[in-house]
């Protein structure tokens, strides 16, 4: 495994968090350097899987609230409806510079690009551990398949389909080079 | 026009019936109807079908 594919530092929404915990591969966010979470999206995400967090793996750092947010970002907030943790969210990562942020949130997710940042969702962190050899294709591919029984993340059946039409074609880790 | 009946969470009313009473809304239709249209520019099926792909592609072949 590279070590230069565990340096990435992300910030956490509240989806990814809840969707691993859901399927079960909440393990899969140890490999990153560290996992900086919003202290709203701490506190979401403690209200709807209050287990997911009773013991937080040590990557794990939880952020003072945020009082005053910065005016392009008041913006972007209001014109996408953002919640308070996507806020706290996209400001940090202002603050991290080079850090991704993890949301499977659509508005979060385009308020993110728009504002420059790399973003990444829940089915990426799944795959990316099979790139990283911390999963198999076929557990990957079992994980992927229990999104829409055992997940409250919403993904269209083809897209999903396509997803693990990829995974079965994936040559090995030797390709990604 | 449709018209939709749905359940909302006590507090969500709440925050709802705020925004209308301080006079950002005329009514709470026209919040819901306002949400609604915001929510549906943000989630166009071609923009979500977009972040999957880029996933896919990261997570198979992307660096970090």
């Amino acid at each position: 495994m590279a070590k230069a594919d565990r340096l990435l530092q992300v910030v956490l929404d509240a989806g990814p968090l809840i969707h691993l915990d859901e399927l079960k591969q909440i393990g899969l966010l140890q490999d990153f350097s560290s996992v900086e979470v919003p202290d709203a999206v701490w506190i979401e995400v403690e209200r709807h899987r209050p287990l997911s967090l009773a013991s937080p793996p040590p990557n794990f750092s939880r952020h003072k609230p945020v009082s005053v947010f910065g005016l392009e970002l008041a913006r972007m907030g209001s014109a996408l409806a953002l919640d308070r943790g996507e806020l706290e969210g996209l400001q940090l990562l202002g603050a991290l510079r080079t850090a991704a942020f993890l949301t499977d949130d659509a508005a979060a997710r385009l308020a993110a690009t728009q504002m420059g940042y790399r973003v990444h969702g829940t089915l990426g962190v799944v795959l990316r551990a099979v790139r990283l050899q911390r999963i198999s294709v076929q557990e990957a591919e079992e994980t992927l398949l229990a999104i829409p029984r055992d997940s409250t993340l919403h993904v269209r059946r083809d897209l999903l389909a396509q997803a693990v039409s990829e995974l079965r074609r994936w040559p090995g880790p030797e390709s990604t080079g | 026009m449709k018209k939709l009946e749905a359940e909302i969470p006590d507090r969500l009313h709440e925050a709802m019936a705020g925004l209308v009473q301080e006079g950002w809304y005329r009514d709470e239709a026209e919040l819901v109807r306002e949400a609604i249209r915001r929510f549906l520019e943000t989630h166009r099926p071609d923009l979500m079908a977009q972040f999957v792909r880029e996933d896919i592609e990261w997570g198979l072949r992307g660096q970090g």
